[in-house]
């Protein structure tokens, strides 16, 4: 009997023919994590944003405010450095993992 | 009042709580393609068999107007009945009734007849189809919730108890299913969450349909937390009685034996595997080749199917059959697969259902995204599964076990009382590839022909290990035996197992990787 639409799969070396599910066909990638991208950490709403770009910030400077299960959630300057560029948006809403501001 | 006249009463107060919500509501339900709560009790049950008590219960709610509203039944119907001749105790929500919302009174009715299965050693099952909790009941319809979870989690693995979800069951009320041994779901009228898509929307800006959030389809297929799937309430009911016909009734006895049957002849077992142990095949063949009437009913079919889980009869006894499926996923091990498989062997140990487990897989799964969601732990859960579990346990190897997925997979060394492999069967530390690329990789890179050279050493390791003969020579094989002879030893496997009593020391219970 035939098997339709089957794909490869490498198990230790060795390439297996096999269907694969639609969980893992749709798995993230792995992307190490960048320290100059500062990401949403959950979904929410952002309502502050206190930088500009190009602004000098110093170490726990306050960066924006991300509202999410009804908490005001401030994000603070990892380390000291000049925003390159901002991505978020006053009220906009944002998807967990969402990049919302990349330092130089 | 003469008798006569108390009947005449009667008749018309049952009259007025049996009607539910009303004509009106009854059709409005029926338009949807769903049963009433009683039309959905009476076809599960035998005929005739449902009897059906605390029909007058009354809620006793006196805030936001509520004294004034009176709810048939108070939004429940609970009773007990047959099905398939034996008793069971059975509850449906009423959604004709302020849409089965559950208040104090509705969720008493649930827990007196739960107390009534756990007393009587019975199968319970509940029919959900509620809008939720009762607002206006304020924190009396919490306490009713947390009472039917008790009760869910105080009888587990004492009597089955079965989940069918017959329209919403979002919130607390989700929790009750989980905590039962197997939820029934239908296309298109099913629907579980926890947060539903408004809050979602208000709350986290995402947005999303009922259906795609917690509809049947993903439920069945993506969370994994229901375990049969139907595309109409009719088939769904089906599903609902040929289980029940497979599981005993309570934990302390068997299942129903029926007349033995040979599998149907169509199903030519040595004819499924390919000759290239690199390509697939559709494991639940080999199943239904050597199951009673090539009948196999299959649990959780649409989620992790690179591991098939389900019940089959042996000589007419029920048997659970965990299979490793080289159709999907090469049938590696992996979170889902590996959480699948050992609640199944959990199930099939606590009402005595003996084992057969189908072995042919690669491994676990690699990747990050398995690491990160925790593959050694729940990979765990299915060794603690097997080495946990008492009955007899039966292994066969068709194709490979490999690593740690042999040992996983009801290998001797967790319990096995019996292990056959196929001629076929390669049991070693990892495939011919991956071995030579790791014992021969001075030989292969220093090479002038890598390519050639590694050919050669797969070979070579191919030749030696991938068989069944050095576990053989172990004695961690009790027997190879070819394709033909896989229902003879296994039906002798389970008659020679039939009296085993593995006494565990006293505990109070373990801590398996939850």
């Amino acid at each position: 009997m035939k098997i339709e639409n089957l794909r490869s799969l490498v198990v230790d070396d060795t390439q297996y023919n096999t269907k694969l599910n639609t969980k893992f066909e749709n798995r993230k990638k792995y992307a190490p994590k960048n320290e100059k991208h500062i990401i949403a950490f959950i979904p929410g709403t952002i309502r502050e944003i206190y930088v500009k770009q190009g602004q000098q910030v110093s170490k726990t400077q306050d960066l924006l405010v991300l509202e999410a299960m009804k908490m005001r959630n401030t994000i603070k300057a990892p380390f000291s450095g000049t925003i390159k560029k901002i991505y978020a948006k006053t009220d906009g809403t944002v998807p967990k993992g969402e990049l919302l501001l990349e330092f130089e | 009042m003469s008798l006569a006249k108390k009947i005449l009463d009667f008749f018309t107060r049952k009259e007025k709580v049996t009607a539910g919500g009303g004509e009106q509501a009854v059709q409005k339900q029926n338009s949807m393609g769903k049963m009433t709560a009683r039309q959905r009790i009476e076809a599960i049950l035998d005929s005739q068999t449902f009897h059906e008590y605390d029909l007058f219960v009354e809620h006793t709610n006196k805030d936001f107007g509520m004294d004034k509203k009176f709810l048939p039944g108070d939004g429940v119907i609970t009773g007990t009945g047959n099905v398939a001749g034996h008793p069971v105790c059975i509850y449906a929500q009423d959604f004709t009734v302020a849409g089965g919302s559950l208040g104090l009174a509705h969720a008493r009715k649930i827990t007196k007849i739960m107390d009534h299965a756990a007393k009587l050693g019975m199968p319970l099952i509940g029919i959900n189809d509620s809008g939720g909790a009762r607002i206006q009941e304020g924190v009396n319809s919490l306490a009713g919730y947390g009472e039917i979870f008790y009760r869910n989690t105080k009888s587990s693995g004492i009597i089955p108890q079965i989940s069918v979800i017959l329209g919403p069951c979002a919130g607390g009320a989700v929790y009750s299913p989980a905590l039962t041994d197997f939820v029934f779901v239908v296309d298109k009228i099913s629907k579980m969450f926890i947060t539903g898509p408004e809050v979602i929307k208000t709350v986290l800006g995402e947005e999303i349909s009922m259906e795609d959030l917690g509809g049947a389809r993903v439920q069945a297929e993506i969370s994994g937390n229901a375990h049969f799937f139907a595309e109409s309430e009719q088939e769904c009911i089906q599903q609902i009685k040929k289980l029940m016909e497979f599981i005993p009734w309570n934990n302390q006895k068997k299942a129903d034996k029926f007349a033995p049957k040979p599998p149907k002849a169509h199903f030519k077992i040595e004819e499924i595997m390919p000759k290239d142990p690199k390509e697939p095949y559709d494991v639940r063949d080999v199943i239904k080749a050597f199951v009673d009437d090539s009948d196999f009913l299959e649990v959780q079919e649409h989620f992790a199917a690179n591991i098939v889980i389900g019940f089959a009869r042996m000589k007419g006894e029920t048997v659970g059959i965990v299979a490793n499926q080289p159709l999907v996923l090469a049938g590696v091990l992996d979170v889902d697969s590996s959480n699948k498989a050992a609640r199944f062997i959990r199930y099939c140990d606590a009402f005595n259902i003996p084992l057969i487990t189908l072995v042919d897989l690669p491994g676990y799964l690699p990747g990050v995204d398995q690491e990160h969601a925790g593959v050694i732990r729940h990979g765990a859960k299915i060794l603690y599964a097997y080495s946990e579990a008492s009955v007899p346990k039966i292994t066969l190897t068709l194709r490979k076990a490999y690593g740690g997925g042999y040992i996983a997979m009801c290998s001797r060394h967790l319990g096995a009382d019996f292990y056959f492999a196929w001629p076929s069967a390669e049991i070693a530390v990892m495939g011919p590839e991956g071995a030579a690329n790791i014992i021969f990789k001075k030989e292969i890179t220093t090479a002038s022909n890598p390519d050639a050279v590694r050919k050669e050493k797969v070979a070579e390791y191919t030749e030696k290990f991938a068989n069944p003969y050095v576990a053989a020579a172990n004695g961690f094989i009790d027997a190879v035996i070819s394709p033909e002879e896989t229902r003879g030893y296994l039906c002798h496997a389970l008659e020679m197992s039939a009296n085993k009593n593995e006494q565990l020391p006293n505990k109070k219970h373990g801590i398996p990787p939850f």
